[in-house]
């Protein structure tokens, strides 16, 4: 990075020189060859591996991965994982759907006819229930610890597969606060493109229109001397990723792909189906980027943290996401894509079947329900079991390695594949999860 | 540049590239050297030299030999110093929370005095700058937001920002969070924020205190048996009955209770509403003074008692301290509604733990302190990190950690005088690491650590350029709180038609409109304000946002990673122009090479090298009109403006 001019960078859309950089990087930060960090195929463009791969690589049958994220801990019992007739049901009744013995919480009238796309996974089983720790357990399948940061999923699929499109990043994320899943032990380039607000999508990605494109370049010539001349006293990682977010900046503004991230080139009906909602937002934005050929997009919702009053706030919370979801299903189906998309909604955990005396419902990681549909998912299925109640996983369990495993497998990485980190520790993508094979048509 | 969204579409031009209106039209040549700020209502109460500087510097020189022996034993040399304007940038950012101004650096420049950078440390401590600063960082510990549903968190601001103005000492800022009673919208009552920040859960708020105050974390123990500690579920509820008992709702007078009850069956759908917001409102507080008892979960798994037992409150590590829970004095009368432990009988448990919280036999609430602050300054903890202690934990330095927490200990929990200490090493005076220490080994500090500037630091210091005098533009500490206890003294009143008004969504906020002036450009104003001043945190897609402020739903939750839409933003978005200041006062010099100085003291708080200083010195020849606004661009968007010296 320090004998490179931060213009040459931009202007590189090439993808071998791109990993020619990496490789360059790679040195630089870690002092070590591409090959022993294990680089591998490296996510700065659809190249062929860099190293010959030991083990084999499951069949992709995702291309791209749509991740829907309800932060706060979704209550399993109200929504994915309804219990008619037990004591611990509460007031939310449930749906009979599309697909045989599939019910659903009756906040989800529109995603009942889309049950025969979908696999409810409601046998999801933690011990860890405090949200920051759970959050990155889920986005990244390792305890959270003060001595490393491990890369989130979005992270590893890019990481392993690559970007589809050179010009567009390869992991976006909508709707996020700060605590982002980050790139971790990986590259900084790896790390989500945050995007605050799904419906105003990515803002001042023009050139100022009194700045005409030669002086821009310019600018961007004496801003890459005087970083040049900065980076002799700084070697740290973050003073890298400083330059690498701007070359990817300025990629991104020249790229023929920037109107992927404007919902407004959608028409009015389209945004009506999807709902006028920041979720609702989120998903339609999440489906022109995969059109895009971006790999991995993650939509946040917050907001499920219901230990007061659950029920009202649930009927606020779910018709959202019953309505984006649907239509993000029915879109991405009507254009093709759902065979090569993987649609996931996760939370970090659920919440007591037991309901308190305000009306809540509190952490409650030992059950809880997630759910895929697409990338190859047989739709139709409820994957585990609770008991009557919701209390206990009685068939099936699947921790969050094995969910994320999954995830990763119809990405296409190798979940026993062990990649080194810089510091000289071996991780796999999901641990030491396993993936459901059993879940795919 | 990221206004706020409400900020009036019509004005946004105006403030982007015309903002002169902002600012009495001060240009540089006019500002007197020194003292350019008017007094500010954030003003420290007392000044820092009340302490005698002989002091400090004695405490420094201390600190300094504990760590020159532990990089002895380790073979390490310390880096070189830092120069007189790279120290005062990042005296500027670590105090004051910005870049120093024009005016600022160059006051400083002038200054022959050979302890001047001490005297800088002095002067910046009594500020109004840092009221500012640390605000900042509080906010982002105690996760204040200045809304949270019904609830106005701007008291609890108001309370912060009053605490650190008046010097409030540590010890006893805390205990006012952890034992504070009464109406959360009251005047002077907003240390209830704190626990009022975990409403209805208050096993959470333990967690957090815990967590905040002594560095240890507890929170896997309130679902089961901490899987790597020694800590029992057990335990955890033996800490969470101190906070036994506590109600999140106070109790207001029958009559006015009784007449907006009947608002709320007899009104229609509208007046329903308002009648209960008003008694939503009125009612947000704090009651009990903690029974010192709470009960085991239903679902407790471990064979060492029964689900739902009660558990006394004892602290499990520390020094003991036990409660002795009563028992009701008559047999309670069980509702659907009520639990019964509230019932049990007050034992002030909440008091009992303040009390073994703060004091001076409790070493890890000394320690946690220590170690932040150190963080903030440093980079990283003398124990890292530096609120997950373990019994095993051992600071890379264990006698400096020690003589640290004795020295907050003897000033009294004075956390400005402690800072003072800490900025008057040797090692603050030191360039930072040139690149990441090793993994493997706990770092020895012979440097400090590199570090990225927050959020705050970037927006304070954009707003810097903007406006020299940025701190005077401070508001009253209390300003933002005033529409909240004036809707509280209303309600109190009883008088059920004040109330129903009061109780009408946006009631707040056409207040807070008016407080702004009324009028766009007093909007306008209150737009281009320090981060501190601001709604907590900023709205989402604001420039704060965007550069990582925390979003205050976890402890210390800020990031300072870089991202694409920064880059974006800095590069499209957001410039300081013509009407700026700091583009006021280069375009003041007719000479490029003076022009240039100007640009770099007013953006990096330094000088050009010749290099730099030759090559825009032909830039100023070849596009004499372009050259200024690409100079500050350069800048602006250069890695070394984000980065602390």
């Amino acid at each position: 990075m320090t004998t490179r001019r931060l213009q040459q960078l931009a202007m590189q859309a090439s993808t071998t020189t791109r990993r020619d950089f990496v490789q360059g990087l790679a040195r630089s930060l870690f002092g070590l060859s591409i090959g022993s960090i294990a680089l591998g195929n490296s996510a700065l463009g659809n190249t062929r591996p860099l190293l010959a791969r030991p083990i084999a690589v499951p069949p992709q049958k995702a291309r791209q991965v749509i991740y829907l994220f309800l932060r706060g801990g979704m209550s399993h019992v109200d929504t994915l994982d309804p219990k008619p007739g037990s004591k611990t049901q509460g007031p939310v009744e449930a749906l009979t759907t599309r697909a045989d013995g599939v019910q659903l919480g009756q906040y989800f009238p529109k995603l009942a006819q889309q049950a025969d796309k979908v696999c409810i996974v409601s046998s999801m089983s933690s011990k860890q229930g405090a949200h920051p720790q759970a959050q990155y357990l889920m986005r990244t399948s390792f305890e959270k610890r003060g001595t490393i940061q491990h890369p989130s999923l979005g992270a590893w699929v890019n990481h392993s597969q690559g970007r589809q499109n050179p010009t567009l990043p390869g992991h976006v994320i909508l709707g996020g606060g700060a605590d982002m899943p980050t790139a971790g032990f990986f590259p900084p380039s790896l790390a989500a493109l945050p995007i605050g607000d799904p419906s105003t999508g990515l803002q001042n990605a023009t050139r100022p229109r009194p700045i005409s494109a030669g002086r821009f370049d310019h600018r961007l010539e004496l801003l890459a001397e005087m970083n040049r001349e900065f980076h002799a006293a700084h070697q740290e990682r973050d003073a890298q990723a400083h330059d690498e977010a701007y070359a990817a900046a300025v990629r991104l503004m020249r790229s023929e792909d920037l109107a992927a991230f404007d919902i407004d080139r959608e028409s009015t009906s389209m945004r009506e189906v999807y709902g006028d909602t920041p979720f609702g937002a989120g998903c339609l934005l999440a489906r022109r980027l995969v059109e895009h050929g971006v790999r991995f997009v993650e939509v946040v919702s917050d907001g499920w943290d219901t230990h007061a009053d659950n029920f009202d706030r649930l009927s606020d919370l779910t018709p959202a996401i019953d309505q984006g979801l649907s239509a993000l299903l029915a879109d991405l189906d009507g254009r093709g894509l759902l065979q090569e998309t993987l649609v996931v909604l996760a939370t970090e955990f659920g919440r007591t079947p037991d309901i308190d005396q305000d009306q809540g419902r509190n952490h409650y990681p030992k059950a809880f329900s997630c759910l895929l549909a697409g990338g190859g998912i047989r739709g139709g299925q409820r994957y585990g079991r609770t008991d009557e109640e919701g209390r206990e996983v009685i068939d099936a369990p699947v921790s969050i390695q094995d969910f994320n495993a999954t995830i990763a497998y119809a990405a296409g990485v190798a979940t026993d594949e062990v990649v080194t980190s810089p510091s000289g520790r071996p991780f796999k993508v999901a641990d030491k999860g396993y993936p459901l094979t059993e879940l795919f048509a | 540049m990221a206004l706020h969204p409400s900020f009036p579409r019509s004005l946004r031009a105006t403030v982007l590239f015309c903002s002169s209106w902002l600012l009495p039209g001060t240009l540089f040549a006019q500002v007197p050297a020194a003292a350019t700020a008017p007094p500010s209502p954030q003003a420290q109460s007392r000044s820092v030299t009340e302490v005698p500087r002989s002091r400090i510097d004695a405490l420094a020189k201390k600190a300094d030999r504990l760590l020159a022996k532990g990089l002895q034993q380790r073979q390490l040399q310390p880096t070189a110093e830092l120069d007189d304007t790279a120290f005062a940038r990042r005296a500027y950012l670590d105090v004051l929370g910005r870049n120093p101004s024009l005016p600022e650096i160059e006051t400083f420049l002038l200054d022959a005095r050979p302890d001047r950078r001490m005297l800088l440390v002095d002067r910046l401590l009594d500020s109004a700058g840092y009221v500012s600063n640390e605000s900042n960082f509080w906010f982002d510990l105690l996760r204040v937001k200045s809304r949270q549903r019904q609830l106005s968190g701007e008291p609890f601001a108001h309370w912060i920002r009053e605490s650190i103005r008046t010097g409030q000492p540590y010890d006893e800022f805390v205990t006012a969070m952890v034992t504070a009673t009464g109406a959360a919208h009251e005047a002077g009552n907003g240390a209830t924020g704190f626990l009022l920040r975990d409403m209805n859960m208050p096993h959470d708020a333990m967690a957090n205190t815990l967590r905040l105050f002594t560095g240890t974390r507890l929170e896997c123990a309130q679902c089961h048996n901490h899987p790597f500690e020694a800590w029992k579920q057990r335990d955890f509820f033996a800490m969470a009955a101190f906070y036994g008992g506590l109600q999140y709702r106070i109790e207001i007078d029958r009559e006015t209770q009784a007449s907006l009850r009947q608002q709320l069956q007899g009104g229609d759908d509208r007046q329903k509403q308002q009648a209960r917001r008003a008694l939503q409102t009125l009612s947000a507080g704090l009651r009990g003074t903690g029974t010192g008892q709470e009960r085991l979960p239903q679902d407790y798994a471990y064979d060492d008692a029964a689900p739902r037992s009660p558990v006394a409150a004892a602290t499990i590590f520390g020094p003991k301290v036990e409660v002795e829970p009563q028992k009701p004095a008559s047999p309670q009368r069980r509702t659907p509604r009520t639990r019964p432990d509230a019932r049990a009988p007050e034992v002030d448990s909440r008091r009992a733990f303040a009390e073994w919280l703060t004091s001076k036999e409790n070493d890890r609430f000394a320690r946690v302190i220590v170690n932040r602050t150190w963080q903030r300054l440093f980079g990283r903890g003398l124990t890292d990190p530096v609120d997950d202690f373990k019994d095993d934990s051992k600071a890379v330095h264990p006698e400096l950690e020690q003589h640290l927490m004795k020295v907050v200990v003897e000033l009294d929990f004075d956390l400005r005088q402690f800072q003072r200490v800490l900025l008057s090493t040797k090692l603050y005076q030191l360039q930072c690491l040139d690149r990441d220490p090793p993994a493997d080994v706990p770092y020895a500090f012979e440097a400090p650590l590199p570090q990225r500037l927050r959020a705050e630091q970037v927006w304070d210091s954009l707003l810097t350029l903007v406006d020299f005098e940025i701190d005077a533009t401070l508001r009253d500490p209390g300003e933002r709180a005033k529409p909240a206890y004036e809707r509280q003294q209303t309600l109190a009143t009883g008088d059920v038609e004040a109330m129903l008004a009061a109780g009408q969504r946006g009631a707040i906020q056409e207040r807070v409109a008016q407080i702004a002036g009324g009028r766009d450009r007093g909007r306008a104003r209150a737009a281009l304000q320090r981060a501190s001043d601001l709604e907590q945190p900023a709205p989402q897609g604001h420039l704060l946002r965007q550069f990582g402020q925390s979003d205050r739903e976890t402890i210390d939750g800020a990031a300072r990673s870089v991202s694409v839409p920064q880059a974006l933003t800095l590069m499209n978005g957001l410039l300081p122009t013509e009407s700026a200041d700091a583009y006021k006062a280069i375009a003041a010099n007719e000479d490029p090479p003076l022009r240039i100085r100007t640009a770099y003291h007013a953006v990096l708080a330094r000088d050009p090298s010749p290099r730099e200083a030759a090559r825009w010195t032909a830039e100023f020849a070849a596009r004499p009109g372009e050259a200024v606004s690409d100079l500050l661009w350069v800048l602006c968007n250069s890695n070394e403006f984000r980065s602390r010296p």
